[in-house]
Formats: structure tokens, C-alpha cells, sequence
């Protein structure tokens, strides 16, 4: 088949579901309603951390419109997001580790009865010590928060160096030690998280929900509620808006799901706004400490990097976001050796996840700014210093993994040009600043968390005389737009328009299992898969026309809604003629296409978090206004490339670029989800200081900057049609570029998110008095490392392979602490 | 979502009739003028009055007279009053404060008289029945302890209403 030009990638569009959307006619998990509906209302712990003693239900049960209260003892069966931590219950059994924490739920007529009923459960709680932050959990081991985990409260450590780190630190010019903060926040979707559950005619179960994530859904609620999967439909509503929040299965899914089938009606829950602070399963706060080598040329000889993580009262994908703190450092710029430590320790507050960058913007704050400093030392332009030390493309990093097309240097080069950059670094008024940085992101993770050798995602196609197509695909519509990337790949390959295609998504019954919609995957590993099946329906339409028209097949092309001789292009057939030539020959078709990320060349413990089947790349600069008196920052401008690879709808892409400014400056400026501690003396409590969006105080489109995009476009084999990931990268760079521009405009260092006037006058102040123009932790806490695993760079004769792995997992063998080999994160 | 309490809502039509209603169950009956304030907070269960007296259909309530002096209407709503010339004319100081009460929206319902008996606002009681519950409750409601200021012997909440200290100067 002769291939033309590209029709439908590329060119911006309306989305496939902008109309529904714009005319309010999308149905949301909230907006599902059915006859006989049940509405569920749940108790949560008043108290941050205690045993339930016992838990007296009946004057709720008594109450009038009151169909069931449930209990812990209804759900034995532990659950959770990663196999190494399934420590979670639908409803609490013994223990509540936070505020908010689940311990009842009560179905009724109503939500107001419901509610009400919650008011009559009376627990009896016997309190623990209060854990209100990592210090208390690194001090105190007992009482466990939970009975597993590495040690104590400590829920994980990792220790991991490629090359000889302390070697060359110390052969190094300059050694610059920083340590950083990054306040913890929480994703604020518009929609807050809603589930329906109901039996359908024949007895199954059939849950609704407003998840990123249907298919860890599904696999949760098998497990929980000891039902084999095959009977178990999860349906992923449109969601609006999830970061990550939406990619955990949830206890109030699981709870209706229960409810449903004990009670035979229908049961939905939809969760107030602080109910969702609660969920939370978002950004750790990490304290970092970073140790970095650089000679007097400005290269770098190697990162010591210490991380520490507010993990919160559960594991979630916890696990996976220590690794994720020191697994991209290495494939931005070129650093030739490597040492990463991590720890998370499990605090009695919501459990922190995954958010939008999920691990990696932490870090990045901490490397771009300490880059910053580096430049300013060395007296080298942050930009030039960033072009000499970018990583080469088609490479392997220290830490093994694989770099495909990297145009990142094209993205600073494209930053610098369009803001001006060389006049205004260092060159405006007292008061005004520009920052630079850069970052990287993963176009989905190249390992599953549920180990095994299957697809990550698979499309299929039907095809009739209708001259229809239908796609269908277990990725979940979140407001990114990926049912117009499915409908788009499809629709490029056949020559028809994407609105031709009807897309049916995220169905656990009807759509083939597509792991989600989280860590920018589902462009890269869903368009391929559509690109598959769509490939191979083109090869059957053509066979058959070929046959009729005594064309040769290679001569065939799809375009235009139609069949034709690329020789002759008044010699072909509709697109609709073309099916049916192809359904008379083949009978009924079908196609499908499926896609598995190729293998990692990281074959240590620990290197599944991290390898991607490609990496976006985006630099940013960001122009400040701050006022010296009060500390009042302004972002009046940003500046910001991202390596796309392709776009496929710029449109989708540009949404995504803006959106991650948007967020980033929440983070930058303002977002902090922090928490009250009573003074101890007087009371246990630790509450969060404000669940509400009145107070939780996040960027308008009043405080939005003017955005100038650009969009760099270097095809990458890996992605469909080139394509790299947009969702969560153009994210990084902007907190760090913030806190590069307030040094540049008032020549302080605020080395910790967010970014407040308060701390702006503090920096201002100390710089007054002659001390360090600078806020910021003062230290990073001696942890009690374990002994790394020792892998050697790739130049430097390294395998992939930890050297000493089987020694270690002995040791710790017999040092008698619980192994957790065999599991990768 | 966050759901109402259950209550008994009454519309008089004069003043007559609303403080009729009002003088039944003092003490368990709450004014409505607006609800801007009021609503929220008994989502929150801040206050759970049995039943509510909407001001909104006392037409007497409505009106600015320019007689001895200005007379405003408690149940004028703050748009209104923004968009009265006359108030612009006598009291600019009051025009700009009620110009500046929250966002648009919430000056189309709430009203002068609602503003001014806006209940005071603190962090640690501007929350759910739940959070406050979490904290032991405080000083202002159902509890002993002020936690702005553990050893205070008095409610530390503050008034956020924009248009009673320009009153007060007037």
C-alpha cells in the first residue's frame, strides 16, 4: 500500500468528545442513576491513629430509611494498588491510621439518611501515638503504623549505585551539597470520585466508577471480594480530571460494590470535596539531599542523591514513587556516575501516590535548581551550561536505561531564542527575573506492576457493511483526550475521517484490557495498538480490493473515504465498498492490535521504575515580578518547548502544555496539603489544615501567565506516527524555573516549594542581615542505609546487573529481615 | 455531596409576619437573607436551626430611601446596592466596600443585613461536624479550648464583614 502524506495526524482538531462535553451531555459517575438506587454514605476516623475496640451499629441500623450498615469484619480480604503492598481494607478491621480513614459505611433511601446514620455508629477507639511527620516515624519504630515494610515505620528503603560515586566525587573540581523540600499537594480534579454498583439481569457484578484505572479496579475487586474476575464488569466513566488521583482502586468502590450484591439493589457513592483530600494519593513531600561532582569545564563526574518521603498512612503506589525519585536524573543530562538512596516512612496522614509526575518533579526541583547554583559558580550561562551536558540520544544512562531521540537542546535552544533569554538573564531591574530549567518524562512505564509477559494494551476493531468502524479500547477518557488519539491513529490508517470512528473505552467487559490511564502511556502504547489493528484491517480491505480491481495491492492507498489506484486515482471504490468486498471475502471482520514496551536493559532489584519506551523532553522559562517589600510574586510570562516527538492533535497537545503550567504554578506558588498537629499536651489530633478548596488555594485563570508553546517535532520510532508523551512532563520545569527566576529577580534561593512571599521576605531578610540569602531545610537526616546494590555503568563494562545482589539478598537473609526479592516494583 | 440539614422554611411577605415567625422559637429559628453565609454553615453543621425565615419576599426590606438621612433595606442585595446611584452619591466609602465582598455570584444573593450579621470565622471552625469532631471541637462551639490560642480565655474567630466597619465610621 503506497503511503501518503498524513491527513488526520498533525492537523489540529475539535476532540471526538468536545461536543458531549462543551453541551454538558458527557455522563459522569455522578449522573449515572437507576430505579431501585441506593445511596452510601461512609464513617471515617475522627482519630489519627488507635485500635478499634468495637463498633456498635444498631441505632443507625434502627434508623428509618436504613437498608444495611457494613463493618471491617465484611471485608477480610486486603487489597492495594502493588503487589508488595496490599495493606488496605474497604472499611477498616482493627487499626485506623488517619483522619478519614473509612471505618463504616451505612446504605440508605437517601444521602442525607445516610449521613445521618453515620452520626449514630458509635466507636470505641483505644489511641496510638501520633505520627505526624517523618521524623516521628524515623525516631520512633514502634508502634508500627503497619506490621510490614522494611523497618519500624520505615515503609521502604532502596539503595542503589552505578560506578564508584565517592571516587569521583572526590576527583571532582567542585562538590556542590544542597539540600531541597517539596511540599506534598493533592490533584484537585474538578469531579470529585463517584461509584455505582448494581447486579446486572444475570447476577453479575457491574461497577461504575469515575477511575483512571478500570482494569486495577477490576483486579481489586476480584480479589477483595473473592469473586472471580470474569464476573466482575468495571466501567470507567468519563472522568473529570484525575492526575493520578483517580489510579489507586478505592474503598468506597469496593464498599458499593458489597453493598450492591448483598443487597440486590443498586448502590452509589459520590464523595464530598474533603472526602477527597482524603483519598489524596497524592505528591509526597520529599526532603532530598543532593551531592553533585563537576569539573572546572562545567561537566559533571557523578550524583549522590538522598531522598525521603512522606508516604502517609498507606502504601499505594508509594513504592513506586521512592524509586521514582531518583530514576530520571540520569536521562536529561550526562552523568557518568551514580548513586541513588531512597526512603519512604509511613506517617498518620491521607496515603500519598501518584501525581502528575509521579516521583520525579520532586527531584527535579532539587537537580534544576541546584544546576542553577552550579552555573552561577562556575560564572557559565544556565542555558549554555544545560547544551554541554546534554545526554546523547540512542544511549544507555548509568542506571541502564535506554534514551531513544532526545531534543532537549532543541527545546532550551527554542526557550532561549523566543524569550529573549541572553537580555534578560542577569540584565533586568532589581525585582524582575527569569529562570531557566528542564526535565524529562517517561511515555509509560516500560514494566507493569503486576509482573508478567502480557500486552500492556490492546485495540480492537470491527468493521461492517455500514461502513462503520468501531475501536475498542481499555484506556480511560480523563479529559486528556485519548479517545480522539484512538479514534485519530485509526482513522489516519483506513483514510477515513476520525469522526467516522466511534470509540468505545475503558469496559472491562467490552474493550480489551489497557492497564490505564496514568504514567503518559496510553498515547504511546494505545496508539500503537490501534495502529496495529488498524494496519491489519487495512491489509484485509486492500486484499479484497486488489482482487476486484486488479490493482496490485502495493499500489492501493486509503484516503479521502476511499480505496484507490495511487496510479490512477479515478480507479478505486468508497471506503464503505471496500468493507463490504472485504466481508464478502473474509466473512465478518475483526482485527486487533496490541502492544508490549520492548525489554529493559536494567536487569538489577529495582530497575522496573524508570525504563520507558521513550522519554519527552521540555525546557521552560518562566519570568517573575517580585516585590522586595512584601514578597509578591508575579508570573507575568512562560516560555516552554516540548519534545513531542509528534503531535497527533496539536490542539490536544498545547491543552496539555498549558494545563501542566497551570499545575506547576499551583505547586510552584501556593499548593500545600499540610496538616495540623494540636499541641501534644492537650490533645492526639492531626487533622488536614484545610480540606476545602476556599482555603486549599490554587491558581485561577486570573493568576494564569501568558504561554507562548512551541512544539519540537523529531519523530520517535518508538511512538505511533513518532509520538512521545505530553501529559505530565511539561509539568517538571516549572517549579524549578520559578525558584530560578525569584534568584534571579532578588538574588535569594528559596530551595523548597511552594514558593510564598513569606519565605521570599524571610531569604530577603537573612540576605539583609548578612547571613545566607536563602530558605530552605537546613539538613537532611542521617538514615541508616542499607548497603547498596553495585551496578556497573554501561562504559564502563556493566551488564545490567547488580554484582552483588545475591550476596546481599543472603546477608539480609540471614540478618533475618523479611526478603522482598522477586518482586520488582 | 454535602447535604442540608433537615428544617422548616417559611416566605412571609411583610415584617409583620417574619418577625411573627421569628418570635415562635427564638431560639431555634434562624433569619435567611441571603444564605451565602448561613447555607454553608449548616452544611458544615455549624448552626442546625429548625427552621429558617427567609427575608427574600419582605418587599419593605428591599428598598433605599434617601429621606433624614439613607436608609437601606436589610434584605437589599449587595449588587443592588452597588448599582444604586443614590448610595454611590451619599456613601461612596460603603458603595466600595460592598463592591469588594467576594465575587459576583455571591453579591447577587447576599444581602446588606446578612452581611453584617455574618458569623465570625476561624480555621479550626469553618470545618465539617467531622474535622471539628477530629479536634475535639473548640471554644466558639462545642468545646473549651480556643486553639488559636490554647490558653485564651475568650473565642478568638474574627468578623469578615466588609461593610460594617464602614458603617461603623459612617
Amino acid at each position: 500500500m503506497s503511503a501518503g502524506p498524513l491527513k488526520v495526524i498533525g492537523e489540529p482538531r475539535r476532540r471526538v468528545d468536545g461536543r458531549a462535553k462543551v453541551t454538558g451531555q458527557t455522563r459522569f459517575a455522578d449522573d449515572i442513576t437507576f430505579p431501585r438506587m441506593l445511596h452510601c454514605k461512609l464513617l471515617r476516623s475522627a482519630i489519627p491513629h488507635a485500635r478499634i475496640v468495637s463498633i456498635d451499629t444498631t441505632k443507625a441500623e434502627a434508623l428509618d430509611g436504613v437498608h444495611a450498615v457494613l463493618t471491617g469484619d465484611t471485608f477480610p480480604i486486603a487489597y492495594g494498588v502493588l503487589p508488595v503492598s496490599h495493606d488496605e481494607h474497604a472499611l477498616c478491621r482493627d487499626k485506623v491510621r488517619f483522619v478519614g480513614d473509612p471505618v463504616a459505611a451505612v446504605i440508605a433511601v437517601d444521602e442525607a439518611t445516610a449521613a445521618d446514620a453515620t452520626r449514630l455508629i458509635h466507636v470505641e477507639y483505644e489511641p496510638l501515638r501520633t505520627f505526624a511527620g517523618p521524623d516521628d516515624s524515623l525516631a520512633h519504630p514502634e508502634p508500627r503504623i503497619h506490621d510490614y515494610g522494611d523497618e519500624g515505620n520505615i515503609h521502604k528503603l532502596v539503595s542503589l549505585q552505578f560506578g564508584d560515586i565517592d571516587a569521583a566525587l572526590a576527583a571532582s573540581d567542585h562538590v556542590f551539597d544542597d539540600v531541597f523540600f517539596f511540599e506534598g499537594s493533592t490533584h484537585l480534579p474538578i469531579e470529585q470520585h463517584a461509584a455505582v454498583g448494581l447486579k446486572d439481569p444475570d447476577g453479575k457484578l457491574v461497577v461504575y466508577s469515575s477511575t483512571q484505572t478500570p482494569h486495577y479496579v477490576h483486579r481489586a475487586l476480584a480479589k477483595s471480594l473473592a469473586m472471580p474476575a470474569a464476573h466482575i464488569r468495571v466501567i470507567a466513566t468519563p472522568n473529570g480530571g484525575g492526575f493520578g488521583g483517580k489510579s489507586d482502586p478505592f474503598n468506597h468502590e469496593i464498599v458499593v460494590a458489597k453493598a450492591a450484591l448483598l443487597l440486590d439493589r443498586p448502590v452509589k457513592i459520590c464523595l464530598t470535596r474533603e472526602e477527597v483530600f482524603y483519598c489524596h494519593r497524592g505528591r509526597h513531600p520529599v526532603l532530598m539531599r543532593f551531592r553533585t561532582g563537576v569539573m572546572k569545564d562545567g561537566t559533571l563526574t557523578g550524583v549522590d542523591l538522598q531522598t525521603l518521603l512522606d508516604g502517609g498512612a498507606y502504601g499505594s503506589y508509594g513504592v513506586a514513587s521512592t524509586f521514582y525519585t531518583g530514576a530520571l536524573q540520569t536521562v536529561t543530562y550526562d552523568i557518568p556516575r551514580y548513586r541513588f538512596r531512597g526512603c519512604r516512612v509511613f506517617t498518620n496522614k491521607p496515603p500519598c501516590g501518584p501525581k502528575r509526575g509521579h516521583g520525579t518533579p520532586q527531584a527535579r526541583f532539587g537537580q534544576e535548581v541546584q544546576l542553577d547554583k552550579i552555573a552561577e559558580r562556575l560564572d557559565v550561562d544556565p542555558a549554555e551550561f544545560r547544551l554541554r551536558i546534554v545526554a546523547p540520544p540512542d544511549s544507555l544512562t548509568a542506571n541502564f536505561l535506554h534514551i531513544g531521540t532526545i531534543a532537549l537542546a532543541d527545546c532550551i535552544r527554542s526557550v532561549v531564542r523566543h524569550s529573549d533569554w541572553k537580555n534578560m538573564f542577569r540584565k533586568l531591574p532589581h525585582g524582575r527575573g527569569v529562570g531557566l530549567a528542564c526535565s524529562s518524562y517517561l511515555s509509560g512505564a516500560g514494566l507493569p506492576i503486576n509482573w508478567n509477559d502480557l500486552p500492556h494494551s490492546g485495540v480492537q476493531l470491527k468493521l461492517d457493511r455500514s461502513g462503520g468502524v468501531t475501536a475498542f479500547s481499555g484506556a480511560t477518557e480523563i479529559g486528556q483526550g485519548s479517545d480522539d488519539v484512538l479514534v485519530a491513529c485509526v482513522a489516519e490508517v483506513l483514510g477515513i475521517d476520525p469522526f467516522d470512528v466511534r470509540a468505545v473505552t475503558g469496559d472491562t467487559d467490552l474493550t480489551p484490557v489497557d492497564l490505564g490511564s496514568y504514567s503518559s502511556r496510553v498515547t504511546l502504547m494505545m496508539g500503537n495498538a490501534a495502529v496495529q489493528a488498524a494496519e491489519r484491517a487495512r491489509e484485509l480491505l486492500a486484499d479484497a480490493v486488489s482482487k476486484r480491481l486488479g490493482v496490485p495491492k502495493g499500489r492501493l492507498t486509503f484516503a479521502e473515504r476511499r480505496v484507490f489506484d495511487a496510479a490512477s486515482p479515478g480507479t478505486g471504490v468508497s471506503f464503505q465498498e471496500a468493507v463490504c468486498m472485504a466481508e464478502a471475502q473474509f466473512g465478518t471482520l475483526g482485527t486487533t492490535g496490541s502492544y508490549t514496551p520492548p525489554k529493559s536493559a536494567a536487569q538489577f532489584k529495582g530497575g522496573g521504575v524508570g525504563p520507558s519506551p521513550t522519554y519527552s523532553y521540555t525546557a521552560a522559562v518562566v519570568e517573575v515580578e517580585v516585590d522586595p517589600e512584601t514578597g509578591w510574586i508575579l508570573v507575568p510570562r512562560v516560555w516552554i518547548a516540548h519534545d513531542i516527538g509528534r503531535g497527533l492533535n496539536p490542539t490536544l497537545v498545547r491543552g496539555q502544555v498549558e494545563g501542566s503550567v497551570y499545575m506547576g504554578l499551583g505547586e510552584a506558588l501556593m499548593e500545600e496539603q499540610v496538616f495540623r498537629r494540636l499541641p501534644a499536651r492537650l490533645s492526639n489530633a492531626l487533622v488536614h489544615k484545610f480540606p476545602s478548596i476556599l482555603e486549599y488555594k490554587s491558581p485561577t485563570t486570573l493568576d494564569m501567565p501568558e504561554i507562548f508553546t512551541n512544539l519540537i517535532e523529531h519523530p520517535d520510532a518508538a511512538g505511533p506516527f513518532g509520538a512521545k508523551e505530553v501529559g505530565q512532563g511539561p509539568l517538571l520545569p516549572i517549579m524549578p524555573a520559578v525558584a530560578n527566576a525569584v534568584y534571579d529577580a532578588v538574588g535569594v534561593r528559596i530551595d523548597e516549594v511552594p514558593i510564598t512571599p513569606q519565605k521570599i521576605v524571610k531569604a530577603l531578610q537573612a540576605k539583609a542581615a548578612g547571613r545566607d540569602a536563602r530558605y530552605g531545610p537546613a539538613s537532611f537526616p542521617e538514615i541508616r542505609w542499607p548497603e547498596p546494590l553495585l551496578v556497573t555503568p554501561p562504559w564502563e563494562g556493566g551488564d545490567g546487573r547488580a554484582s552483588n545482589e545475591p550476596a546481599r539478598k543472603k546477608r539480609k537473609a540471614e540478618a533475618g529481615v523479611e526478603a522482598t526479592a522477586g518482586v520488582r516494583a | 455531596m454535602m447535604r442540608l440539614p433537615r428544617f422548616r422554611f417559611v416566605a412571609p411577605r411583610t415584617i409583620d409576619e417574619a418577625a411573627a415567625a421569628l418570635a415562635e422559637a427564638p431560639s431555634d429559628t434562624m433569619l435567611l437573607a441571603g444564605g451565602t453565609d448561613l447555607l454553608p454553615n449548616m452544611k458544615r453543621r455549624q448552626q442546625v436551626p429548625r427552621t429558617l425565615v427567609s427575608l427574600r419576599h419582605v418587599d419593605a426590606l428591599h428598598a433605599i430611601h434617601n429621606g433624614d438621612g439613607l436608609t437601606i433595606g436589610a434584605g437589599m442585595t449587595l449588587t443592588g446596592l452597588v448599582r444604586s446611584q443614590l448610595v454611590r452619591n451619599a456613601c461612596a466609602g460603603l458603595w466600595q466596600a460592598a463592591a469588594q465582598v467576594a465575587t459576583p455570584h455571591l453579591r447577587n444573593m447576599g444581602t446588606i443585613g446578612g452581611n453584617l450579621c455574618l458569623d465570625t470565622r476561624c480555621t479550626y471552625y469553618d470545618q465539617t461536624y467531622e474535622w471539628r469532631q477530629a479536634i475535639g471541637f473548640c471554644m466558639k462551639k462545642a468545646g473549651d479550648i480556643c486553639w488559636v490560642a490554647t490558653s485564651s480565655p475568650r473565642c478568638l474567630a474574627v468578623s469578615s464583614t466588609d461593610t460594617a466597619p464602614m458603617l461603623q465610621a459612617l
